[in-house]
């Protein structure tokens, strides 16, 4: 017995040295983390989300400016806006480890020997809620913090299905994620292959623009003809949906259901939230 | 008067020095670049990276990336106003610039349609070469006179800022799209010592053979007429000054994507400064338009640090204006 608990402390151990790690990223490719690592950038938010969820946000050194990073990090030194971060800034942090790095940048941080972790689909794009808990894994494994990381995977896991639970055999409530950035401006909606698509689906809804691939501008005539009963955009574009004569004659604006919600809820660490959030909307009388 | 100094005597120490003062100024201005930065590198530092000495980090900076952009930056300065100042040469046309022959809206299509559909082997700089010369060998088949010239340039640009527009529509909602987008507003952001090799024999054999050329360039500016008095053949010579001129703008902007108003404005300045001559002009604004870039995209890399503004709204911003000034003063 007590040699048992040894070897058990043993293996313990050993799994906490777990270093040198491998990761396989985006690209499909192995990324080799040789220790672990100390002083990390990050440059999409979701990633310095998953840290300060993990309790991690110390090792960060450097930040990419977004609007959907976390108000934790607002204080770090920043490397440039997210969608055009700057090598120089960047090497001069001397990261070990940068995160979420994509297309040139990355090619550049590599080719200059630093290890950048990318994961999700093609250049880190996060399509659903698969690719957030990938991501969210991937980082675990890479700072050393993977038993937190799986408990966190397990915890969002089991709130979806909580929700899905709730809403089961409820008649879908047809809906649409629309963003009109400005009232004279074309709206672009979200179809198949979009995390906005997956949380409809998951959430109850029925996606009236299911038949488009990705996101798509439309013609307001379009969403006549669809007629969602339900709609969803960003925050600050509620008014400009519900301001426009021509949407007016949808039955979401007729009935007073558009709601906003920050894409920076939607691809995040608290997308289990944002889909309670959106089951309850879309089916107010199953969450009474 | 005593000494009566000969007007070619004249000229000639005055070419000298002004030469002598660009290209110091050249030289001056990309080792200052490679001083000035986002990241907090003090003086000593910068020196003791360039001796190869000091930490890693700094060495890095200094020489993986400062030095090849400031390079590169000179360099494609330096191609753009020469073409520029050709370009506008042989169309007798001041607005005239280096992209008058459908060059940019080319390769920014080419690039597109390498970043869309090609294999991700493909060199997106090679394909945007190929797009740029394939534009300006089109325009070149479809324009007899100079202004026929101009007008197929001007519309096959629309066509291919179509085309790249609809590529742009088919990548949507997809990174591959800022790859793009990256030819169309330009910079030096992704300089490499190996992109300093490939243009540096480029630009300095473009200049090389264009200077050669400036006599005839005169000639042919002041118009086919008078070229033919003087036994050149004008429609030669203009295949020759212009293929020179749009394989150097072709070469650049594969690599840095399309930067505007260097080509336009500097060989303008340069030719308030010192007049028409091609053969002060040529040469003059190549080292100017250098000195230029390199300083625009010093500008850039530093007022917003550290975010970077693209280059070509630093070029305009602090080139239009100062080309006015001089426009105005030399009224």
């Amino acid at each position: 017995m007590k040699r048992l608990t040894l070897l058990i402390l043993l293996g313990v151990a050993l799994l906490g040295q777990a270093f040198p790690v491998s990761v396989t990223d985006d690209r499909g490719k192995e990324i080799l983390i040789p220790k672990e690592p100390n002083r990390l950038v990050v440059l999409l938010p979701l990633y310095g989300q998953i840290l300060v969820d993990l309790e991690l946000e110390g090792k960060i050194v450097g930040v990419a400016a977004s609007p959907d990073n976390p108000a934790e990090l607002s204080r770090l030194p920043q490397v440039g806006p997210s969608f055009a971060p700057s090598l120089e800034a960047i090497l001069a942090l001397a990261p070990d480890l940068v995160l979420g790095g994509w297309g040139e940048i990355r090619e550049r941080l590599e080719a200059l020997g630093i290890v950048v972790l990318t994961v999700g689909g093609p250049e880190g794009w996060i399509r659903g809620i698969l690719d957030v808990l990938e991501a969210i894994r991937a980082v675990g494994q890479a700072v050393g913090a993977e038993e937190k990381a799986e408990r966190m995977i397990g915890r969002i896991c089991e709130d979806i299905v909580r929700v899905e639970a709730q809403i089961l055999g409820k008649p879908r409530v047809p809906a649409a994620f629309l963003y009109l950035l400005a009232l004279d401006s074309p709206a672009y909606v979200a179809g198949v292959g979009t995390p906005e698509h997956e949380l409809l689906l998951r959430a109850g809804g029925e996606n009236v623009f299911s038949d488009i691939l990705g996101y798509a501008q439309v013609s307001l005539e379009e969403l006549l003809v669809r007629d969602p009963a339900v709609v969803f955009t960003d925050p600050a574009q509620v008014g400009n949906v519900l301001e426009s004569p021509i949407l007016a004659k949808i039955s979401a604006v007729k009935e007073g259901r558009v709601y906003g919600l920050f894409a920076s809820d939607i691809t995040s660490t608290r997308v289990a939230e944002t889909l309670r959030k959106l089951a309850q909307l879309l089916h107010p009388e199953a969450f009474r | 008067m005593l000494y009566k100094v000969s007007p070619f005597r004249k000229t000639v120490t005055h070419h000298l020095l002004l030469f002598t003062l660009l290209s110091a100024l050249s030289l001056g201005s990309v080792l200052a670049a490679v001083f000035l930065g986002p990241a907090p590198l003090s003086f000593s530092q910068v020196v003791a990276a360039l001796l190869g000495k000091g930490e890693d980090k700094a060495r890095i900076i200094v020489w993986e990336l400062r030095f090849p952009r400031a390079s590169l930056g000179f360099l494609a300065g330096a191609a753009l106003s020469l073409s520029g100042a050709v370009m506008q040469g042989v169309f007798r046309n001041p607005l005239a610039s280096p992209y008058v022959l459908g060059v940019a809206a080319g390769s920014t299509a080419g690039a597109a349609a390498a970043v869309a559909f090609g294999p991700s082997f493909f060199p997106r700089p090679m394909a945007a070469f190929l797009g740029g010369i394939c534009a300006a060998f089109l325009v070149w088949k479809l324009g007899r006179t100079e202004l026929g010239l101009i007008l197929a340039g001007i519309a096959l640009s629309s066509l291919f800022s179509a085309a790249t527009s609809f590529l742009l529509f088919l990548t949507a909602g997809n990174r591959r799209l800022e790859e793009i987008l990256f030819w169309t507003m330009g910079g030096l952001s992704r300089a490499t010592w190996p992109d300093v090799r490939l243009l540096a024999p480029i630009v300095a054999g473009g200049t090389l053979l264009l200077w050669a050329w400036a006599r005839r360039l005169d000639a042919l500016s002041l118009g086919e007429e008078s070229a033919r008095f003087l036994g050149l053949e004008p429609r030669a010579l203009r295949r020759i000054l212009l293929g020179g001129a749009v394989l150097l703008t072709a070469s650049t902007v594969s690599l840095t994507g399309t930067i505007g108003f260097v080509g336009l404005i500097v060989p303008h300045m340069m030719r308030l400064v010192l007049g028409p001559g091609h053969r002060k002009l040529l040469p003059s604004s190549a080292l100017a338009g250098g000195v230029f870039l390199v300083w625009a995209d010093v500008f850039a890399r530093l007022v917003l640090a550290p975010a970077e503004l693209p280059v070509g709204v630093v070029t305009a911003l602090v080139g239009v204006p100062f080309f006015l000034f001089l426009l105005r003063r030399a009224r």
